[in-house]
């Protein structure tokens, strides 16, 4: 299911984006559809609560779970309601677990449905060893990020972190197949497509490495760890800066259109190695790593983070930054198209 | 504003709406401008 909805998702996208061609403008309807889709995504991104149940609670080291809030979906025990002027001991039950909260407020309690589950937002207190009710608790969430120790709140940038990424290496794969087309077609709007993709796929490869070094500060400590996933996104983007040198440093106009072209599809020959293949065969603290939990095949087909409705936010993520690219892309080729025909 | 205290997370998605917004309408006009600009030239080239 889930390797369907990140295929189908990307699938659509490429789908999309090339309906009507990449020259020709895109209608007001594909630009409006490229707008409510990435509102949903933001939608999709910020507003699910990070939520689990009491025995994933309970099995958390006390040091994760100091370091952020999370809501819990449970129901309250009535008969161990323990109310004290303001201050309540809840005891939340959920299967055969249960939880004893403390409250400072008690006014909503006679609010609440004893059958009804609901969302618990709570914090660990390192001293008290005890866990704290932060607001009123809130009906169950239809979407809910699962709690992820050491993660938290960052989970989220999940969303927007890979599908960045992903199109990165699809604007690379773009910028490849049209500069074969260049050299067997010798047709100018081929060499325009691949260097404004390998352009658009050097500020996604930028936008990806400046989240990837946001969550490394958080959870690894520093912003830069030459970990082998960073070092290969490094090497990637030297790679496709020396594109633009080179596109920069040659006069000859012919010359320029077939050097370049030429470099791009070498340059994508090291894209799978250094996005898919190194991270993998080198230990490291990126997902994915050969050495540590983190360690997984390029297609996994086991359970993981995306098993959840996680899975469901990363399709629409990666279907929304997928148009989005395929629209900068038009608005970039159409320009480069009209300087072309200008200088002519 | 008490809504907004309880559920901060409605707070940071309208803020990222917003620059959305602004993107979006940003690369409309763009979009915009380039259209009228080839036209101008289709134009011109029916001229010539």
């Amino acid at each position: 299911m889930k390797f369907f909805i990140i295929l189908s998702s990307l699938l659509i996208g490429i789908i999309l984006g090339r309906y009507n061609g990449l020259t020709v403008r895109k209608s007001i309807y594909w630009q409006l559809f490229v707008f409510l889709i990435m509102a949903v995504n933001l939608g999709f991104i910020f507003i699910p609560e990070i939520t689990c149940d009491i025995a994933a609670v309970k099995s958390m080291p006390q040091y994760y779970m100091s370091l952020s809030d999370f809501s819990v979906n449970a129901k309250m025990n009535i008969d161990k309601l323990n109310v004290n002027g303001n201050y309540a001991s809840i005891c939340l039950v959920d299967g055969r677990d249960t939880l004893t909260v403390e409250s400072s407020k008690n006014n909503f309690i006679s609010k609440l449905n004893p059958d009804n589950y609901y969302r618990w937002n709570l914090s660990f207190n390192s001293t008290t060893k005890g866990y704290r009710l932060n607001k009123k608790p809130k009906n169950i969430a239809l979407l809910s990020y699962p709690f992820i120790p050491g993660l938290g709140e960052k989970i989220r940038l999940i969303s927007f972190h890979v599908p960045v990424a992903w199109v990165a290496v699809l604007a690379y794969l773009l910028s490849m197949i049209f500069s074969v087309s260049f050299l067997k077609n010798k047709n100018i709007k081929s060499d325009i497509i691949a260097s404004e993709a390998s352009l658009i796929g050097l500020v996604f490869t930028i936008m990806a490495m400046i989240t990837g070094m946001i969550w490394a500060k958080y959870n690894w400590g520093t912003y830069w760890n030459w970990d082998p996933r960073e070092t290969s996104i490094l090497i990637l983007l030297f790679i496709y800066g020396a594109y633009f040198v080179l596109r920069m440093s040659v006069e000859r106009e012919d010359l320029k259109y077939k050097l370049s072209a030429a470099y791009s599809i070498i340059a994508f020959v090291s894209v799978p190695f250094l996005i898919f293949i190194m991270p993998r065969i080198m230990s490291g603290l990126h997902p994915g790593a050969i050495s540590g939990a983190n360690s997984s095949p390029i297609i996994n087909g086991s359970g993981g983070m995306l098993d959840s409705s996680l899975m469901w936010s990363f399709g629409v993520s990666l279907l929304s930054f997928t148009l989005f690219f395929f629209w900068l892309l038009n608005i970039r080729v159409r320009y480069q198209l009209l300087k072309f025909r200008r200088k002519l | 504003m008490q809504f907004f205290e309880q559920n901060s997370e409605y707070l940071v998605f309208i803020i990222s709406l917003v620059i959305w917004i602004g993107i979006f309408m940003f690369q409309l006009k763009i979009d915009r401008n380039i259209s009228k600009l080839e036209s101008e030239n289709t134009k011109e080239e029916i001229e010539i």
